[in-house]
């Protein structure tokens, strides 16, 4: 059963991010796949992740497609412009990958290759509203493709943050109307904060996955919060990670990911892992948090 | 007048002196140039630098953010600095024009009349009734305000113009005024107010009792005995305090003046009343003279309150109140009520006096009689001696019209109108904005030793003090002018201004001169060239380092100094930097006022180092500091990039008392390093 | 106005490097509002060169002069008879690139070369901070932002609300210098009473309009004065 259709029968969907690799060989990522496959009813493709150049997010799909796995294609519009955007959708519609996650994707300067000219030419609503138009038979500029309508199913992602929380979800109801029919959201640390989003979202009637970041260290929490836009770590959770011995810190890693999981699961139609390389800890916070494939 | 507004100092001034030249002449060490233009508005510069009752200190627009500035001090230290330039300075005279002119009477207004008509080619003879010319400057005016020497200095060079001084002859006793009439083609009478009026009440003439001028010249003269017991003065004026600080140093045991005015009333000044407190005197005010008793020599006054002095319009018409009378015992009286002229010079010459002792005149200073021509107070009432001398300036133009004569280029032309526009106040927001600083006064010696004899009560300042105090002029409306035509609004001038002044308009950029405080830090940082400081123009840093390095050809060092930062102007002239190579010393109104460019350019004329010289604490713009600092970060930062070595640029704060602290500046300045521009 | 920065002295340095004979030109209005290339800055620019020169023991003669502007043909004619007049062998420009390629078009013999780097449309904000407000897009949006430009002053120029990079304090992940124009479009709309009209704005900006189009060219032939090589019709 794949994200789509675990959606449809309203089931607690679940996903993990998957990176594709800075290179030609993608046998361990391929490998940490089949090992999360079973836990999950999709493995997300990232698309340059942070603006950092990988191996393409639709050639790494298409992998996915070929070894019998679900991918969840993402796509942002930093690095193609509307004609490239549509050329990759029907390409990865042709290798029968139709859940397409939609993204505006971070900023260059945030990656690898800062200097580099990002496209934007049409931002994500644009890109919802494109898939749209696929779906009905035509390209953005009106002409009819030749194989008829395409069966994309997109997503989009929200970023819960309370100090934005009126922009952010001004932006998901905009993606709401242009088709999103699910979202991921970053990760999520804070329950109480992401109830009270939550509480708004809900109106939208449109799947939530709440986004679970594995926390290795406090650096890394510490690192987060002041990087990453939208995430905030709470002083509890810092400290729980700073208190712990080095050996058991991926046990306690595990423990407060599946604390989180619990904790939102009543709130939200499913989770999406981010696991950052910690791919049996991600599986083991489903287990312990006891979210299995329905 | 080249500008349409006058500083108010320079607009207060009854001669019109350019108050704001002199002192900025002064902070750029050229006090001969000072003395020039101290001069071509008043001769008696050396003697209004003693006892001037300065208007143009009360005019000072820092009056309103601090305390004016001691133009008077200054202008007397530019005096005393100079007076060995001055007694080689020999003003040019027009060609004769075979005209010559009598003046009668050496008071300011005679001398003053007397230059200007030679000095555009008439022949002039000043006919002084006394043995020293002067009137009552070296009369009457104690010594202790004004040694005769000061007199002398100012005659002297009216002398070297040309002026002749005939001595002890009188007219209408000596010479008959008709005789002048018909030996010069015209007369200047500057008679003066030299007798002292009397009083119509009882026991006036006791022994014991005085007429003020009478007093005072002989006090002057050294003929005044020794006083003791009580003396009283009658009057509030300016000689009464005179009459009775003379008294206090011929050993009278107690003064006392008594005004029919209140305090407030008291025509004297100010500083006059206070010193003569100080100094031991007593004054009792609102009471007026009813009788003098005594038996033969006076031995009590007797004085009734006075109600009202003036009446609602303003005319001397005293009521009293008889029921409330004093009596004070006295030793001597000096009855110091006001003055007339002696007006013997003109018994019989068919002249109209206006009033006894007053001499009416008509259109352009003209007596009744043709080609006879009045000057200073005999004309115009009492007054001070720059007003007299304002007179004698507008006199000589008269005649010189009549006669026919232009006025040479160096005659002082007043306007005909006194009322000249000045600039405004300081506007209240930028004086919130600016910095006070100490007003540095003449020396004055202590209460006892004044009173203790006739020394000049009032010091010099010394040269460090006087250009300390001329840095605390800010130059009114010598500030910034904007080229509309180059303006592009940019807002830098209205964004740094420290003063909140400059503005943009619909054309250009602003900066009023009522409100601009000249301090320049616009035209340092504007963009497009487009503003200039009138007293600190674009091409002032080139064109003074120039000089400096014409004075020293070889110079390797140059240093950029603020002039205010100099205790003395010798330093100017100093050509060693330490031990190491010749420095070219380029004195500057202020280095705050220096843009990027205006630093560097030593270096394109070859310096391989160069110490910017700021005046520290001393600055009158301690607003502009930070801006400064930038401003040198910059030039270094381009400096450095022109691949010169960290340490070709050098700042220094403070002020410049010794060769020692010249020595401090090459050996302490600190390096500036250049402040990085910010990451776009 | 356009907002510019000089290069460095030492990239000017190596781009004169075969010149003797340098004319500093400025431009006294935008680049003098900028701080980059007004009278004042030529004044020190070729000071600074004269200074390197020197110290480098280096046959260099600067000269300076500073237009009211480059960007117009006339102006160019000014700078072409300074040249003649000092015998320049290469114009240095403190204008935007305008003025060099206005210089460049009309003296196919002389060199130009820019010393200054041309940033962006924009507002001097404060004394010595400039801010991009203009991205001259061709198709102005401000009527359905409230008059705050998404497309300039959003990192990434997007048209339907911020994405996921505001952070906390109202700055873009980009930098935190950056305010998040979104979340100012955002409240602005909310204050005024205006937030549908942001979904009024079009989701499909037409670039053609923009700098990504062809070199843009704006003919008004209700202005142009007709001549005998330029007819109507005819917009070369």
């Amino acid at each position: 059963m794949n994200l789509r259709q675990a959606i449809g029968d309203a089931r607690f969907a679940i996903t993990v991010e998957v990176a594709p690799p800075k290179g030609t060989d993608v046998t361990e990522v391929l490998n940490a796949s089949r090992m999360l496959a079973p836990h999950v009813h999709a493995l997300n493709v990232t698309d340059n992740q942070s603006s950092v150049m990988k191996l393409s997010s639709l050639g790494f799909s298409i992998r996915l497609m070929q070894e019998g796995l679900n991918p969840v294609f993402q796509v942002t519009c930093r690095d193609r412009n509307r004609i490239g955007l549509q050329g990759d959708l029907l390409a990865a519609a042709s290798f029968g990958i139709d859940t397409v996650l939609a993204l505006t994707g971070d900023h260059p300067r945030m990656g690898d290759h800062p200097e580099a000219k990002p496209v934007y030419d049409i931002d994500v609503i644009g890109l919802l509203e494109t898939i749209r138009m696929l779906n009905q038979g035509r390209d953005l500029s009106g002409n009819e493709l030749e194989s008829g309508p395409a069966d994309f199913f997109p997503g989009a992602s929200v970023t819960p943050s309370p100090a934005n929380m009126d922009a952010q979800l001004f932006k998901m109801e905009r993606k709401v109307k242009a088709g999103a029919r699910f979202f991921q959201t970053q990760a999520v640390f804070d329950v109480p904060v992401f109830a009270e989003f939550m509480k708004r979202a809900r109106d939208f009637g449109v799947p939530v996955m709440a986004g679970i970041i594995l926390l290795k260290n406090a650096g890394m929490a510490k690192f987060m919060n002041a990087n990453i836009p939208g995430v905030t770590v709470p002083k509890g959770i810092i400290n729980e990670l700073k208190d712990t011995d080095k050996k058991d810190r991926r046990a306690k890693s595990v423990e407060i990911g599946a604390r989180i999981v619990g904790e939102v699961k009543d709130l939200v139609q499913g989770v999406h892992m981010m696991p950052l390389g910690w791919d049996k800890e991600a599986v083991a916070v489903l287990e312990q948090a006891g979210i299995g494939l329905q | 007048m080249a500008q349409d507004v006058l500083p108010p100092c320079h607009a207060a001034c009854p001669a019109l002196t350019d108050t704001r030249e002199y002192v900025r002449a002064v902070a750029d060490g050229r006090y001969e140039d000072a003395l020039d233009i101290l001069l071509a508005a008043n001769p008696m510069s050396a003697v209004c630098g003693r006892i001037c009752h300065h208007p143009c200190e009360e005019a000072c627009r820092r009056s309103s953010v601090d305390s004016p500035v001691s133009l008077r001090a200054i202008k007397r230290f530019v005096t005393d600095a100079t007076r060995e330039y001055r007694s080689h300075r020999v003003p040019g005279r027009a060609p004769s024009s075979g005209r010559k002119v009598a003046v009668v009477g050496s008071g300011p207004a005679g001398l003053a009349a007397a230059l200007d008509l030679s000095l555009s080619g008439v022949d002039v003879v000043v006919y002084e009734r006394d043995e020293r010319p002067g009137g009552m400057l070296g009369a009457t005016i104690p010594r202790y305000r004004l040694p005769y020497e000061v007199v002398e200095e100012d005659i002297d060079d009216i002398r070297r113009a040309g002026v002749e001084i005939k001595t002890g002859v009188e007219i209408g006793t000596d010479i008959g005024l008709q005789d002048l009439c018909r030996d010069y083609d015209a007369v200047v009478l500057a008679l003066g107010l030299a007798e002292s009026r009397s009083l119509a009440v009882p026991g006036v003439d006791l022994d014991g009792v005085h007429l003020a001028i009478d007093f005072l010249r002989r006090a002057r003269a050294g003929g005044m005995e020794r006083l003791n017991g009580s003396v009283l003065v009658v009057g509030g004026g300016n000689v009464a305090m005179d009459v009775a600080r003379t008294a206090v140093r011929l050993g009278a045991e107690d003064v006392t003046a008594v005004a029919l005015e209140s305090v407030d009333e008291m025509p004297a000044h100010k500083w006059e009343i206070d010193e003569a407190h100080e100094e031991g005197v007593k004054i009792i005010n609102s009471y007026g003279p009813v009788e003098f008793t005594g038996d033969g020599r006076v031995a009590e006054a007797v004085f009734r309150r006075c109600t009202r002095v003036f009446d609602d319009g303003g005319r001397f018409a005293p009521e009293y109140d008889d029921a409330d009378r004093i009596s004070l015992p006295a030793d001597t009286v000096v009855l110091a009520i006001g003055q007339s002229a002696d007006t013997v010079a003109i018994k019989g010459a068919g002249i109209e006096e206006s009033a006894p002792g007053r001499i009416k005149a008509g259109p352009g200073a003209r007596t009744s009689a043709d080609g006879v021509f009045l000057a200073g107070e005999v004309m115009t009432g009492p007054g001070s001696a720059v007003e007299a001398v304002a007179s004698g300036h507008r006199t000589a133009a008269a005649v010189l019209e009549y006669l026919g004569v232009p006025p040479a280029p160096l005659v002082h032309v007043m306007p005909s109108s006194p009322a000249v526009p000045d600039i405004e106040d300081i506007p209240e927001d930028v004086r919130g904005r600016m910095s006070r600083i100490a007003r540095v006064s003449s020396p004055m010696r202590s209460p006892a030793a004044r009173a203790a004899s006739f020394e000049e009560v009032e010091g010099t300042l010394s040269e460090a003090e006087a250009r300390k105090e001329a840095a605390r002029c800010v130059a009114c409306g010598l500030g910034a002018e904007v080229d509309p035509d180059k303006c592009v609004g940019c807002y830098t001038c209205v964004r740094i201004c420290p003063y909140g002044v400059a503005t943009v308009g619909h054309t250009a950029a602003e900066a009023p001169a009522e409100a601009c405080l000249t301090c320049g830090l616009c035209a340092a940082e504007c963009p497009a060239a487009a503003i200039s400081l009138q007293r600190f123009g674009r091409g002032l840093v080139h064109e003074r380092l120039a000089r400096a390095l014409e004075l020293n050809p070889g110079a390797r060092v140059a240093v950029l100094l603020c002039q205010n930062a100099l205790a003395s102007r010798r330093f100017l002239t100093s050509q060693q930097a330490g031990n190491g190579p010749p420095a070219a010393i380029v004195p500057l109104p202020c280095v705050e006022r220096l843009a990027a460019v205006d630093i560097m350019a030593p270096f394109e004329s070859g310096a391989e180092k160069v110490f910017l010289v700021h005046c520290g604490d001393a600055c009158v713009y301690p607003e502009g500091r930070g801006r400064f600092e930038q401003t040198v970060s910059r030039a270094a930062a381009l400096l450095k990039a022109a691949g010169l070595r960290d340490d070709a640029l050098n700042v220094w704060f403070g002020r410049i008392e010794s060769e020692q602290d010249l020595e401090r500046i090459y050996a302490d300045s600190t390096r500036v390093g250049p402040r990085e521009a910010a990451d776009r | 106005m356009i907002v510019g920065q000089q290069k460095s002295l030492d990239d000017i340095w190596r781009m004169i490097a075969p010149f003797s004979r340098v004319l500093v030109v400025g431009c006294n209005e935008c680049m003098a509002a900028a701080h980059a290339g007004g009278e004042a800055e030529v004044a020190e620019l070729a000071s600074a060169l004269r200074i390197r020169a020197r110290n480098e023991g280096r046959e260099l003669e600067v000269f300076e002069f500073t237009p009211k502007r480059l960007c117009e043909p006339e102006y160019v004619a000014e700078v072409l008879a300074e040249v003649a007049r000092c015998k320049a062998d290469l114009v240095l420009s403190l204008a935007c690139g305008v003025g060099v390629n206005s210089v460049a078009d009309q003296a196919a013999d002389l060199f130009v070369l820019p010393a200054v780097d041309t940033l962006f449309m924009g507002t001097g904000a404060e004394h010595g901070v400039w801010l991009e407000y203009c991205a001259g897009c061709g198709e102005c949006v401000l009527e359905y932002t409230g008059g705050l430009c998404p497309v300039a002053r959003c990192s990434k120029g997007l048209m339907a609300g911020p994405c996921g990079g505001t952070r906390d304090d109202g700055s873009c992940e980009v930098s935190p210098d950056v305010p998040c124009v979104w979340k100012l479009i955002l409240e602005r709309a909310t204050r005024l009473g205006t937030r549908e009209r942001l979904l009024e704005m079009p989701l499909f900006k037409n670039w053609s309009k923009s700098s990504s189009g062809s070199p843009r060219r704006l003919v008004r032939e209700d202005l142009r004065i007709p001549t005998e090589d330029c007819k109507e019709g005819d917009t070369r």
